[in-house]
Formats: C-alpha cells, sequence, structure tokens
C-alpha cells in the first residue's frame, strides 16, 4: 500500500482513539461525575452509601467536602518535622510491647496530630477526618478499620462479649493484643499516607487514586 | 585521678561498718564527703582503685557484705524500652557497692608503689561491657522491639539472640578483667598483705558487677 493510505489509517486511528477517550471523560477530569466520586473516594464511597441508602446524597456530601477541601490552606511538612514524625511513631511501635493499648491510643493521636500539622482542621473529629478523605480516602478506611479494631480488643477483654470477627480483620482471633496489633498497622497505613503525601506537598488529589 | 577519700578511721571501724545495716552508713558523715577529692597523694591510695568514669559513687553508700545491691537499683538492667532502651549510665552507680575505703589507717607511704602497680592496672574502670558497646547494643534492641508490631514471632527470635549476644559480651568482658587482675598477682606479683588486699578489693568489684546484675 501506498504510504499516504498508511498515513490515512494512522490518523483516522488516531482520531477515534481520541473521540473515545473524550467520550470516557480521559484527559479532562470532570469534577462531580458520579463514577469519578466514587473512584476517588473509594470505600469511603461504599461506607457513605450503606450509611445513607441514598447515592445521590452521597454524591452531594462528597462533592462538597472536595469544594471545602478546595478552601483549606494545607501544608507539606518539612524534613525534620516528617522525621521527627517518624521517631514518634517507632516510640508507638515500642511501646506496644510494653503496653499495647497505650500504644493504640498514642497512634491514634499522632494520625490526629499530624492531619491538624497538615492544616486539617481540628475542632471536629469527624469533620477533620471526612476532609482528609477527599485525599485519602482509602488509606482512611484503613485508619476506620484500626479504631474498630480497638474496640473490639476493648471488647475482648472486658468479658470476651465480642460476637465474632466484626473488624473482618483476616485471622483476628480474640486476642485482644493481637487486634491491637492490627489496628496499629492499619493506623501505620493513614499515617504513612499522611506523611508521604506532606513530604511532595502535592496534597491535591489525583482522580481515580 | 586523684579522688582520694578521708582516711580518718580507724580501719575496725570500716570493718564493723561493712557488716552493719545501711542506716548507720548513710548518717556517717565521712561518707557524704566522699565525692570530693581531697587529692593528697599521701593518703591511702586504694582510692585509685575506685571506679570514677562514668560513676558517681553515691554518698552515703555503702558495701555492707559487699554482696548487697542497693535497694533503688532497679532490676531492669537496661533492658526495659521507656523511650527504646534505657539507657543507664546512673544505674551503675547505683550498684551501692563502690567500697568507699574511708576508714583506713594513716596513710603509709609504704605502700605508695603498691597501689601504682593496682591502680595502674585500671582494672575495675567502670561498667564490665563498654559503653560504646552499651549503647549499640540499645540500639540494636530498640529495634527488635519496635520490629514486634511486624512479625511477633520473629522479634522474640531476635530477642533470644540477642540476649546470647549480650550475655556474650559480659562473658567476655568479666574474663579480660579477670584476666588483667590474674596478671597483677599470679606471677609472683604481690606478696604484701596489702598489696593483696587492694587487690582482693578489686576482684570484689568484679563479683559486685556481676552479681548486681
Amino acid at each position: 500500500m501506498s504510504g499516504t493510505v498508511i498515513l490515512a489509517i494512522v490518523l483516522a486511528v488516531i482520531v477515534i482513539a481520541g473521540a473515545a477517550a473524550l467520550v470516557m471523560g480521559v484527559g479532562a477530569p470532570r469534577r462531580g461525575g458520579g463514577r469519578d466520586l466514587r473512584r476517588r473516594f473509594g470505600p469511603e464511597y461504599d461506607r457513605l452509601a450503606a450509611e445513607r441508602g441514598d447515592p445521590k446524597a452521597v454524591e452531594l456530601e462528597l462533592t462538597e467536602r472536595v469544594r471545602d477541601h478546595g478552601a483549606l490552606t494545607l501544608r507539606p511538612l518539612a524534613k525534620d518535622e516528617r522525621e521527627r514524625y517518624d521517631r514518634t511513631w517507632t516510640g508507638v511501635q515500642v511501646r506496644f510491647v510494653d503496653d499495647p493499648r497505650g500504644a493504640a491510643q498514642q497512634a491514634d493521636q499522632v494520625i490526629s496530630g499530624l492531619l491538624t500539622a497538615i492544616g486539617y482542621p481540628s475542632e471536629d473529629r469527624d469533620r477533620q477526618l471526612a476532609l482528609a478523605s477527599v485525599d485519602h480516602a482509602y488509606a482512611l478506611s484503613d485508619y476506620r478499620q484500626a479504631r474498630e479494631l480497638v474496640e473490639h480488643a476493648k471488647a475482648s477483654s472486658d468479658g470476651g462479649k465480642s460476637g465474632g470477627d466484626k473488624s473482618g480483620a483476616a485471622g483476628t482471633s480474640t486476642d485482644p493484643t493481637e487486634s491491637l496489633r492490627q489496628a496499629i498497622l492499619h493506623y501505620r497505613v493513614m499515617f504513612k499516607d499522611l506523611l508521604d503525601r506532606a513530604a511532595s506537598g502535592s496534597e491535591r488529589v489525583r482522580v481515580g487514586r | 585521678m586523684s579522688d582520694t577519700l578521708p582516711e580518718s578511721r580507724e580501719v575496725t571501724d570500716e570493718l564493723e561498718a561493712r557488716e552493719e545495716p545501711r542506716s548507720e552508713l548513710e548518717s556517717d558523715p565521712e561518707l557524704e564527703s566522699e565525692p570530693e577529692s581531697e587529692s593528697e597523694s599521701e593518703l591511702e591510695p586504694k582510692s585509685e582503685l575506685e571506679p570514677k568514669s562514668g560513676l558517681e559513687p553515691k554518698s552515703g553508700l555503702e558495701p555492707k557484705s559487699g554482696l548487697e545491691p542497693k535497694s533503688g537499683l532497679e532490676p531492669k538492667s537496661g533492658l526495659e524500652p521507656k523511650s527504646g532502651f534505657e539507657a543507664e549510665p546512673g544505674l551503675e552507680a547505683e550498684r551501692g557497692l563502690e567500697p568507699e575505703p574511708e576508714s583506713e589507717t594513716e596513710p603509709e607511704p609504704v605502700s605508695s608503689p603498691v597501689s601504682e602497680a593496682v591502680s595502674s592496672l585500671e582494672v575495675d574502670a567502670g561498667p564490665v561491657i563498654a559503653p560504646e558497646t552499651t549503647s549499640d547494643f540499645r540500639t540494636r534492641w530498640s529495634s527488635i522491639q519496635a520490629g514486634f508490631i511486624d512479625d511477633p514471632r520473629h522479634a522474640v527470635e531476635d530477642a533470644d539472640r540477642f540476649v546470647a549476644d549480650v550475655a556474650q559480651a559480659f562473658a567476655s568482658g568479666v574474663a579480660s578483667r579477670r584476666s588483667t587482675l590474674n596478671s597483677v598477682w599470679a606471677q609472683d606479683g604481690q606478696k604484701e598483705t596489702e598489696q593483696l588486699r587492694l587487690t582482693m578489693r578489686q576482684y570484689r568489684m568484679l563479683v559486685d558487677r556481676i552479681l548486681l546484675g
């Protein structure tokens, strides 16, 4: 075939591909689209959907969150600050051996402190987490799981009235210490996610993260 | 080092003091003034045998039978992580068995050469395990303990190996000290009672360090 024909075919393919991409919404992120929200908020979306039942309400709320998040002034953390947080976290892990529950509590506090340091308002805990979900929805699900595990551990040691593994963590026996250990591992996911993002300074969300 | 000690008590006093309960010793004004350094070279040179560096001689602290651990001594031996690993340089100081030979007779110039011979060994110069090694051990322990979260079983295995290593280091340190001490007297090195007495004290200090763990 002649070069011209080949060239025409190639161009046609590109055009078609481009059109398809546009249709599928690749390239220019469309804020507010339901699918985008679902991708962005992942487990947080699912959680709210299970709670509220109405997908529209969920999308409304999440859209508001994104907007409110945009109004925040979030700041990256300097290297020595991050290193200090790292050392604190190591202390949490070390503390676990002596005081599992205290270590879990401290882990939660470190995360709160980190959220505040980054710039998420701290007056209302739930709101702080909601805003953080805009950038950290997936890690947040680990965080929530950690909190459940801590509750589970408390219930276990308060007389073993825990009805099974509602935590859902694989292999969690009623051993409260194991629950707390898992909790800290999940807390760490959130911690690392916050810290890593605070390093790059890119606190703005990427679609589909 | 010239932290010599006041030598105004009789020998018998000293011996009795060793057997006395602690309260008597703590009220002893002599002991209070121990940390002062009266650098009188003609005083009993045994003061040179006191472990100085890194050890604060606790005033008022006196070995009773020489082997009694101070009650204030944390049994943690440095392996209790608070912020990781408790660095207890002060722990050594509380051994409580620093023989503070305050009760010697008047200084005897005759023993000067002896004291030099023994003191030049600097046998009991601090903890059996050197501070740098101790510091390394602590760092290592800290990371073992921090690793428990990720893999409890493995951490316990590491801890077990770690203890073996520490024990090994300790045993080496003791053997080294013993060997040094031994060289002082074994090959015809000491005959005088005074020399032997000083050496005896060195041995006791070593025993204290071992038993106080």
